[in-house]
């Protein structure tokens, strides 16, 4: 089972990395239409493509790596959280926008208990970064020089901390779906792309 | 309440429609991975994106059809769907699909998404240094200089299958480790 996965990753690595002859990429791609281990199995190779990838890009910041795993990985949540919440409203957004334009049903309210609640969803997730702002800037600044050393040398796949005060505005395409008019300052309003196709 | 069936209607779908809070945490625990599926197959983060939206819409639409034990393959299944529409919808067809999945064109991700995990990076960066020289080898020539296993082979002049089994090998350990950092 263990040599099968490992020529599962073997393959799927040749997929993503464009090594497979047409015949058999074609094969390939025909299992990923029902194969979840496939399809596990393509991610973990764009995963490790673009770690390794990025590895081996930036040697220097393997100095730096102990100090920023916490802080990186608190992070992390704060941003998945925020993400899942916000994508998950363009998507609701982007449905919506769906049933308005149909013949057949007729467009919701612009206000919709889906949307209240992932607004609200969003609005706590905001609350949450605020709250703890204050804590991670003061912990990155105590490494400000490391930090500026780590810049440097940042290869373009490895972001450093997005901007938090980007993360903290609410989206121009969220006002918008909770009847809000955006402020001068708002950018355009943000349309989700949503399908035509809608087999699965 | 309206008695009109069109209004009916919307409140049926509204009614069965997954709960939000649902679709939110799925996206918090399978989006990265299933992001990594799309890039995998499309090789373009912008399309990737796309896909990935219209895929958490289906499962807004969707969703309820689906037994909680059975939705990540469920939401799998419709991102290959969706990314095989779209390919078909714009044409990308061999001018996006011919190239791998993590050169720097496609690890130029848009603005609003997540990035490749710090801790990913530095898991792999350990683990490609404590590989065999062998097998370290064949990682940075094929991932980061972008060589085919062909030219691999002919430049250290080993045969195709041996360049092939040290990758295998390569991967099997970087696989490990990932997981470890998962678990």
């Amino acid at each position: 089972m263990l040599t099968d996965n490992n020529e599962l990753d073997l393959l799927a690595f040749r997929y993503i990395a464009d090594e497979l002859a047409d015949d058999e990429r074609d094969a390939f791609e025909i299992r990923l239409a029902g194969d979840q281990a496939a399809r596990e199995a393509v991610a973990r190779a764009v995963e490790i493509g673009q770690a390794a990838m990025a590895a081996l890009e930036s040697p220097a910041l393997v100095e730096v790596a102990p100090r920023e795993s916490s802080s990186s990985s608190w992070y992390t949540r704060i941003l998945w959280m925020t993400s899942g919440a916000a994508a998950c409203l363009a998507a609701l957004v982007g449905y919506q926008v769906y049933l308005s334009q149909s013949s057949v049903i007729p467009s919701a309210p612009a206000t919709s208990p889906e949307i209240a609640r992932l607004a609200n969803a969003w609005s706590d997730a905001q609350e949450s970064l605020r709250a703890d702002r204050d804590a991670f800037e003061h912990e990155a600044s105590e490494h400000e020089a490391t930090e500026a050393d780590l810049t440097d040398d940042s290869p373009s796949s490895v972001a450093a901390a997005p901007s938090l005060s980007d993360m903290g505005e609410t989206p121009s395409w969220m006002l918008a779906a909770v009847g809000v008019e955006p402020s001068d300052d708002d950018a355009e309003v943000e349309k989700p792309a949503v399908p035509d196709d809608s087999s699965n | 309440m309206s008695d009109d069936p069109a209004n009916t209607d919307q409140a049926s779908a509204e009614e069965v429609r997954i709960d939000p809070a649902i679709v939110a945490a799925l996206y918090v625990e399978h989006g990265e991975e299933l992001r990594r599926f799309l890039v995998g197959v499309l090789r373009d983060p912008q399309l990737a994106a796309d896909a990935l939206q219209a895929t958490f819409t289906k499962a807004i639409e969707s969703g309820h059809t689906t037994r909680e034990e059975t939705r990540k393959g469920w939401l799998f299944r419709v991102a290959y769907h969706e990314a095989m529409a779209f390919r078909r919808r714009q044409a990308v067809g061999d001018k996006v699909v011919r190239r791998a999945a993590w050169t720097r064109d496609t690890a130029a991700r848009p603005a609003d998404e997540p990035v490749i995990r710090f801790e990913a990076v530095e898991v792999v960066r350990q683990a490609i240094a404590e590989l065999p020289p062998e097998q370290q080898q064949i990682v940075r020539m094929r991932i980061y200089e972008e060589k085919t296993f062909a030219v691999i082979s002919q430049e250290l002049q080993i045969p195709l299958g041996t360049a092939l089994g040290r990758m295998r090998t390569a991967l099997q350990r970087l696989r490990k480790r990932l997981e470890e950092l998962e678990s």
